[in-house]
């Protein structure tokens, strides 16, 4: 009998785990292109670009940054890009963006989270 | 609440109230504005936004007993929502009640004082102080032509520079305002360069900053701290209102970029050019309701200039070159000019020449004339064969020959004669439009900012001086200037002016200010109508014939700026034209 088979409660867990894990993901790379439609949206291109540094940070190192804590950052970024501010990157604070619905927000920041290259 | 309605709401804080008492159809809303110890205020703004068909939003102004009384609202029924607001230097607004009483409504609207005026100050408050004449006019002249400077965006900026820790304020400033910049020349440059042959945007080519660094260095000397406490700012003149006085606000949804209105037609519709499209906005002022009308062109036209002829129809000059239209209001039928010479040059335009009663008006041989902004040059067009030229106008000293943006225009009542100002190079001409010569001219620093005239039925030429904040008055029959006189702030950024002939006051709508000031050429004083807006950025004042109500409009151009957009009707109070 293996180790699964002894220890069912473990076997739950995990397939439960593995499940939640492949939703997750998946709710976060369905943020794929909406997050691309939402930066024309909203113009961020001004100041952003997938790699290079334009007057901010690029998102593949936004994402590098902080990709590993998704949940958390999420809500962090989503209200970085409603209020503005610095510190983080250099010496230059972003500007607030207060038109950008509080929902779109969120998404462009799942979006961004995801773009690690 | 969306996003816009957030943004729309930002420029004032209203408080919400529902009517919940009997079942009452009142019209009248009227009351009383007092502070916590119950003394009254006034001159305060009073604005009522109705959840009910009509404008926007509704504002009277306090008197003496702090009293105020609004228009009938006659869309009203029992249990509509509607909030209400105040604008006044040194109050907020603490609390409202609301009561029947009769057939009204009579509100009760209680003011606490305060030091702080940076809810209700406009931007230009925030100048008054922080450097001498010329540069402050200098920074007016780069930056306000597109929007108002501070506004409340900026300012929350600079509160966010504040917070970004470190040794070095200057560097952080400098490093921070040079961003804010590019950013803004990026987002400029995009929302400009629409039409078929706009460029290929290159986001490295773009972030030039044009005058950036003396702008960088200016807002890193001046604006350093959080900017959201201000005191001691006054609009610098007696205001200009009585208890009769209303402004009705119609808000034009976005995205657009609306400039002047005009009151024509039977019923009276606004009509509203909007240089974003190629569309005038017709405005129903019993309603609100808006339609939009494409001017007939097969290339972008920008709608940009109106004026009204004296046979109630409307001329329209375009942003792009494109067509001159003319519009029959009665029967909705367009006639257009394609804008180019006789030998295929095309010519810029902005205004079209109009007399002391703000009509377009013709030469003695019917031809109507225009400032070709793009060729420094005076053109005309004759609509009955559709011939267009130009006059390229003579080098002034040793200012520039190109670029100079040869701007407004107007003509003398004998028709014989127009006049001109060259924003960019400070200057301002004449032209013969019989002898096709140009004629004399007076120049003024070049930090001044000549916009749009105005001319009186004696033939006094009114100019007013965006980047200094003055008014010049001249005698165009004695070549002689009567008069040079600051607007009561000087960096209001004065835009135009416009003759009243029943009045007899020149109106001077500012676009960093939020108010309209009145001179009176008779003892040469200034007075203030205030608008109940934040970002109300004006531009043209037009003059309704019949009622003297003035038709304006807050015409804020790029997208990014979120000031309001807003066609406006103001009746000044003061029953001139019955």
């Amino acid at each position: 009998m293996n180790f699964f088979a002894r220890n069912p409660h473990v076997a739950i867990f995990s397939v439960l785990l593995l499940i939640t894990l492949l939703a997750a993901t998946a709710l976060f790379a369905q943020d794929g292109n909406d997050g691309e439609r939402l930066v024309r949206e909203y113009r961020c291109y001004a100041c952003h670009d997938m790699t290079r540094t334009l007057i901010g940070p690029p998102y593949q190192a936004i994402a590098a940054r902080h990709g590993s804590k998704k949940a958390v950052m999420t809500a962090v970024l989503a209200r970085k890009i409603l209020l503005g501010g610095g510190g983080n990157w250099g010496m230059v604070p972003m500007v607030p963006n207060e038109h950008v619905p509080e929902t779109d927000a969120t998404r462009l920041a799942a979006w961004i989270l995801n773009q690690a290259p | 609440m969306t996003a816009r309605t957030r943004t729309f709401f930002r420029y004032f804080s209203p408080l919400w109230l529902v009517f919940t008492t009997a079942v009452v159809q009142a019209a009248a809303f009227s009351g009383t504005v007092v502070d916590i110890n119950g003394k009254p205020v006034s001159g305060a703004m009073v604005t009522l936004t109705p959840s009910w068909p009509g404008p926007t939003a509704v504002t009277a102004f306090s008197d003496r007993n702090g009293q105020f009384q609004l228009p009938e609202q006659a869309n009203y029924r029992s249990g509509s929502h509607f909030s209400v607001a105040i604008r006044a230097l040194g109050y907020e607004l603490l609390d409202t009640s609301v009561e029947n009483a009769g057939n009204g409504v009579s509100l009760t609207l209680i003011a606490r004082a305060t030091a702080n005026q940076a809810a209700a100050a406009p931007a230009s408050a925030w100048l008054q102080g922080k450097a001498d004449r010329a540069t402050t006019s200098q920074f007016v002249l780069d930056c306000v032509g597109c929007h108002q400077v501070p506004a409340t965006e900026f300012r929350q900026y600079a509160a966010l520079i504040e917070q970004v820790p470190g040794e070095d304020r200057d560097a952080i400033r400098h490093a921070s305002y040079d961003a804010l910049v590019k950013y803004m020349n990026f987002l400029s440059a995009e929302e400009f360069s629409r039409g078929p042959e706009a460029a290929e945007l290159d986001a490295n080519r773009v972030y030039e900053v044009g005058n950036g660094p003396r702008v960088i260095d200016f807002l890193s000397a001046h604006f350093t701290d959080s900017m959201n406490e201000l005191s001691g700012y006054d609009w610098g003149a007696p205001l200009a209102v009585t208890p009769q006085t209303t402004i009705m606000e119609y808000e034009v949804s976005g995205p657009n970029a609306i400039r002047e209105a005009l009151l024509l037609g039977e019923p009276k519709q606004l009509w509203v050019a909007d240089v974003a499209s190629n569309a005038i906005i017709k405005i129903d002022p019993e309603s609100g309701y808006t339609t939009a009308m494409d001017v007939p062109s097969d290339t972008p036209v920008g709608p940009h200039s109106l004026h009204r002829g004296s046979d109630g129809s409307l001329w329209m000059a375009p942003f792009i070159t494109s067509v001159v239209g003319h519009l029959d209001v009665e029967s909705g039928t367009w006639e257009t000019w394609k804008m180019e010479t006789v030998d295929g040059t095309p010519t810029g335009i902005h205004d079209l020449s109009f007399g002391a009663d703000h009509t377009l008006l013709t030469d003695n041989n019917g031809l109507v004339w225009f400032s070709d902004i793009v060729n420094n040059a005076v053109g005309y067009l004759d609509p009955a064969t559709g011939d267009i030229d130009h006059y390229v106008a003579p080098a002034v000293g040793d200012r520039a020959t190109t670029g100079t943006a040869l701007y407004g225009l107007v003509m003398t009542s004998d028709r014989n004669e127009i006049w001109f100002s060259q924003l960019n190079i400070g200057s301002v001409g004449s032209f013969n439009v019989e002898t096709r010569e140009f004629g004399s001219s007076f120049q003024l620093p070049l930090n001044s900012g000549p916009r749009r005239l105005s001319i009186s039925d004696d033939d006094i030429l009114y100019v007013p001086l965006y980047g200094t904040g003055q008014l010049i008055e001249y005698d165009t029959r004695t070549n002689t200037q009567v008069g040079i006189y600051d607007v009561p702030d000087t960096a209001s950024a004065p835009y135009a002016v416009t003759w009243d002939p029943v009045r007899k006051v020149v109106w001077i709508p500012t676009s960093n200010t939020d108010v309209i000031y009145k001179f009176d050429p008779a003892d040469k004083s200034f007075s203030v109508l205030p608008m109940p807006r934040k970002g109300a950025f004006l531009r043209m004042v037009d003059i309704d014939p019949e009622s003297g109500n003035l038709i304006t409009s807050y015409g804020n151009i790029v997208q990014n700026v979120h000031g309001p957009r807003m066609a406006v009707i103001i009746d000044p109070g003061d029953g001139a034209y019955r």
